[in-house]
Order: structure tokens, then sequence, then C-alpha cells
């Protein structure tokens, strides 16, 4: 799916690194946030304004659960169009993942299982999200710690039925993907040729660590060399498409980070030349 | 108008010119300014899975009875607190 | 099974630890301790930022403990990580163990209005021009709001401003100098003496301007309202009034 995105690398911005983002206005394609870091007023809003005033930015989502049962958070949805209004971005995103339930909420990105009634949820619940932005959004596929019994299909073949159903994008995380095919075996480049490749507006590249007998994708280290390799074998299947490399936790020095975004840029870089059609 | 009723009337006069005055300019309590940036707290949201997980382990439910934890912080400096209150 | 009750489930395990009761595969069934650690760390951090005075006053292993106790008590309610913490001053002032800290809570009212004000929404002042039609008998029948990123937090028996200050490189606090008023401003904090935040609290309340100034004059009978109504006027606090 075409978004507003460039056709580059962009890099995750993270409150350590704002000040600094906007003294020195570093060579950086595009910023992708998390969207609810920004909702409300107040400061939070005004350095984002500032970064939109210099670069394209994508909004990413961790808090509204669309996999959750029951109806959306209103206010949280309100909150994001006010943001989405404020700093017009170029994308918005979200997980496929769950957070609540029976007027609870669990903070963090739960996998959803995939049973009877989960794709007329996540239907219904995507649909009132891009009704109310009046834009489409991409969901993203995410590292799953657990593997449900007798699910009825693959998460790309849930994320496929639901582009085809709402007209929704896929933020397609590769990390994510390599995570669980060191969890559970899955096979990630089998998993992405059952992905509608056109729907793919933008791809994730991200850090994991090794943690007991688990992996875990904390975002907290440099990208490896596998992701590396599958973010090329990705690009070769899919075609050239905006990569943005996140890092959450142990955040380096921002130079560190735009020397890494520099290498995802040279990997799209290869990807563009090898597309160019012959004259 | 009594004494309370001047008072009141002519409080209000001054306050409503300080606030047609700042009418012209953008409120300071609503941060678009430079001054912000360095100030933006740490955003809490993210989407890693946070590296405690790995210690973080299933917590069982605390029981204030088996309160084991002692104050260790900046409490110890205050002066002035009477034995009453302390312990 | 359904996608709902294997929700379900998996909810009953991240509260009660129920972890046999959701249908996901026998040898991934462990690795659901980390969706519980990974719910009450975020949680846990976002506790630690919103209430920074707090964990400073207790330590961070107090702390901890304080917030996984609240954690277990208060239910997140919301997607966003920021706005979890809404009780934990209430939790705090029934917390057996926190009773040797009786100033704590009235501690965590001021870091969580710190906290709300910092993310609060932008709202214009309002167009005061209509008000300027009116004849001063009718001021004291104005009734204000006042912009989300203002509050006034009142402590009746601590000194909650220099507590704060204590924090941000002033002198220790002396905690028999009695009780102090706070006015949260954004990213400002104002000492107030007791009977303006009882002015600008009435108003909060949607009193009437004669309203909030005769329960000003309770606490301080030569109170003078003029630099309150000045201050909120004059930084553009004012969002909207209406006559009554």
């Amino acid at each position: 799916m075409n978004t507003a995105l460039p056709l580059a690398a962009g890099l995750g911005l993270r409150s350590p690194h704002i000040q600094e983002v906007l003294a020195t206005a570093p060579t950086v394609a595009w910023w992708e946030v998390h969207s609810e870091n920004h909702f409300g007023g107040g400061a939070p809003l005004a350095v984002l304004r500032a970064v939109r005033e210099r670069y394209p930015v994508s909004l990413h989502g961790v808090g509204l659960g669309l996999g959750s049962p029951g109806p959306l958070q209103t206010a949280h949805l309100e909150q994001l169009a006010a943001l989405v209004a404020a700093i017009e971005p170029a994308a918005v995103s979200e997980h496929l993942a769950w957070n609540r339930y029976n007027g609870q909420c669990f903070n963090d990105l739960l996998p959803v299982p995939r049973l009877a009634g989960a794709i007329e949820q996540l239907v219904c619940n995507i649909d009132l999200v891009q009704t109310r932005l009046k834009r489409p959004i991409l969901l993203e596929n995410v590292s799953s710690y657990v593997v449900f019994e007798h699910q009825e299909m693959t998460e790309a073949e849930l994320l496929a039925e639901l582009v085809t159903r709402t007209g929704c994008g896929i933020l397609l995380d590769v990390n994510n993907l390599y995570v669980n095919a060191l969890n559970h075996g899955i096979d990630p480049l089998t998993e992405i040729r059952r992905l509608p490749l056109a729907a793919v507006g933008e791809i994730h590249i991200a850090g994991h660590e090794q943690c007991a007998d688990v992996v875990i994708d904390t975002h907290g280290a440099a990208v490896c060399d596998e992701v590396w390799a599958l973010l090329d074998a990705t690009l070769a299947l899919t075609g050239p498409r905006p990569v943005l490399l996140e890092r959450d936790t142990h955040i380096p020095p921002l130079p560190d980070l735009l020397a890494e975004c520099a290498q995802a840029q040279r990997h799209l870089t290869q990807t563009l030349a090898s597309n160019k059609v012959p004259a | 108008m009594d004494q309370k009723q001047r008072l009141i009337a002519s409080a209000f006069a001054a306050a409503l010119t300080c606030g047609v005055a700042l009418s012209a300019h953008a409120a300071d309590a609503n941060a678009n300014n430079e001054k912000c940036y360095g100030i933006a707290k740490a955003g809490q949201n993210d989407c890693a899975g946070n590296g405690h997980a790995c210690a973080g382990q299933a917590k069982k439910d605390m029981d204030a009875g088996d309160w084991k934890y002692v104050p260790a912080g900046t409490c110890e400096k205050m002066g002035g607190m009477t034995k009453a209150m302390g312990k | 099974m359904s996608y709902l009750d294997a929700i379900a489930r998996f909810a009953d395990a991240l509260n009660d630890g129920a972890d046999e009761a959701v249908p996901v595969s026998a040898v991934t069934r462990s690795n659901l301790g980390y969706y519980r650690g990974n719910v009450a760390a975020n949680r846990g951090s976002a506790l630690q930022a919103g209430f920074p005075t707090v964990m400073a006053l207790v330590g961070v292993s107090y702390f901890d403990a304080l917030a996984l106790a609240y954690q277990q008590a208060q239910p997140s309610v919301s997607g966003n990580l920021h706005d979890d913490g809404v009780a934990l001053a209430d939790f705090i002032a029934g917390f057996a163990p926190a009773q040797s800290l009786p100033y704590l809570a009235d501690v965590a009212r001021l870091d969580w209005a710190v906290h709300r004000a910092h993310f609060a929404a932008d709202v214009p002042p309002a167009d005061l021009t209509p008000l300027q039609s009116l004849s001063p008998a009718e001021f004291g029948l104005v009734r204000l709001s006042l912009h989300p990123a203002c509050t006034v937090v009142q402590s009746g028996a601590w000194p909650i401003h220099a507590i704060d200050r204590m924090h941000h490189a002033g002198p220790p606090a002396q905690l028999d100098a009695g009780g102090e008023s706070v006015l949260v401003l954004r990213d400002e904090i104002h000492l107030l003496d007791a009977a303006a935040a009882r002015l600008i609290d009435t108003l909060q309340q949607g009193l009437n301007i004669n309203a909030a100034c005769e329960a000003a004059w309770q606490i301080c009978a030569d109170f003078d309202p003029g630099p309150t109504l000045s201050l909120l006027f004059g930084r553009g606090l004012v969002t909207g009034f209406a006559i009554s």
C-alpha cells in the first residue's frame, strides 16, 4: 500500500534523542514515534510539532488493542484522531494485538488467538479506526511467546484476510517474524509469501535478546546479521519499501542509531538498484 | 455595593484587563515554543518486550502483612517529624 | 474454543496465574509468565515516571514494591500508560505499611497533578470581549472554566511545596512546617496561600466569583482576590465562562 512515507530508511524517535534531533537536524528521511507518547498537549505535542516541521513523521500506536473483544476505547481513539489532525503524519500504524478484557487493560502487545470470532472483531475495530481517521492504517505482525492450540490460520493468513476485508495495509516487522521463527520454528519467508505483498506499506527492523529459553523482542540490541539477511530477502519479494529501524531499550547515542539507519538505507538502495528496469 | 462587592468588582476588572491584553498573544499554558523542548517527559508507551520480563516472571499477590521494605530515600533528610509520626 | 474464550482465559492467567486453562501449547505455556512480567514492568516503569517525588522519598525498592501492590489492587483501565496512577495517592493513604510516612499520600497527589498537567490538552483562552460589557455588579456572577493544565493541590498538614522543592535542589523540608497549597500550571509549580487555593478550587467546582471569594474569605478575612484572578486571566487559563 502506498503511504506518504519516503521510499527510504527512517528511524524510531524516542524521548532521549528528541532535543538533540531538534538542535542538530540530522539527515534522516523520516521519523516514527509512538502515538500515545504525544497524546494531549503541552511539551510532548510541541516537540512533535517541531519535528514535523522538518521531517515526515509516522505515528505508530501501541495501545488501541485492535484485537481486544468488545468496543474500542473511544477516548483513546479520539486522542489519536486529534494527534493525526495536528501532525498530519505520513503513515498511521497499529499492532495486530489485544490489550483489554472485561474493562481491564493489560499494557502489553498480546497475541490474538486466531480462533473463531477473531476476524469479525478485528474487522469491526479496524473499520472503526479507519472511518474515524478517514485514512487506512498499517497493521503490524507481532512477536509471540506462546502458540495457541488449534488455530485456524497463520498470522500472515489473518493479515491477508484483514487487508481484503478492511482495506488496511501491512507493516511487516521482519524482526518479529525472526523472533517467532526462533521461538516457534515458523519459516519467515513462507509466512511473507502468504501476505498480499502489494499491501505492505512499511517494514520494521529491530534487535532482540535471548533470555533463558526464549527470545524476547526487547528492541534492545543492534539488528543481527540474520535479520539484515531477512530484510534483503523480504525486499526482494516486496520490492522497495520504507524501512524503519526501532530501538526502545538500551538506547545508544544518536550517532550510533544514525549509522545503523544508514546501513538500512544501503540495503534498501541495493533493492532500488536491482529493481530498476533496464532501458 | 458593599465593600466586598467593590473589592470583587475592582479585582475582576483588573484581571479582565490582563486577560484582554493577553488575547493578542498565544497563551503560555499552551506550550508551543522552544522552552518545551528540554522538558518533555520521557514517553512510557513503547512496543518492546520489556527487558525486565526476563526476571519478571509470575509475581504472587503481595500481602501487606509480609511487607519487608524500609524507606531508603530522601525521606530521611527531612526534619521536624515527631516521634509519634515515625515508626 | 473460540477467540473470546481463549482471551478470557489468557486474562485470567495474567491476573491469577491460572496458566493451565489457557489454550496454548504445552511447550510454550510457561512463557505466559513473560507476559505477566511485561505488564508489571511496563506499569511499574510508568508509575516510576509519574511519581518521581514519591520514588525519591522512599527509594526504588520500596517504590517498586508499593507499585506492585497498587497494580494488584487497581487494574489498569487505559491503553495509554500515562493514564496509570490515578488512584495511587488514595491507595497510599490506605496502605498499612505506608502509615509511617503520613505525608506520602499528599506528595503523591502533587506528583499526579504535575504528571497530568504535563500531558493535559492544549486549550485556547476564551475570547473575553463579552465580559467587558458587564456592569461591575455583574462581575461576581461570572463562572469560569479553567485550563486543564491548571490544578490546585492542597495539603492540610504537610509542606508539599517544600518537599517538592527539596527534590529540585531546594533545602531539606521541615515536616512540622504545616500544610501548604500548590498551584500546578503546566510544568510550573507555585506556592499558594490557603485562601487563593480555596478561591481557585471553588471556581473549578463551577461556582461563581462571588461564591469563590466568600470561600476564600472564610480562610482569610483580609484576602485580596485581585492577584489570583489576574494570574488566571493573565496566563490565559480562563478557557470559558458563563454568567449565573
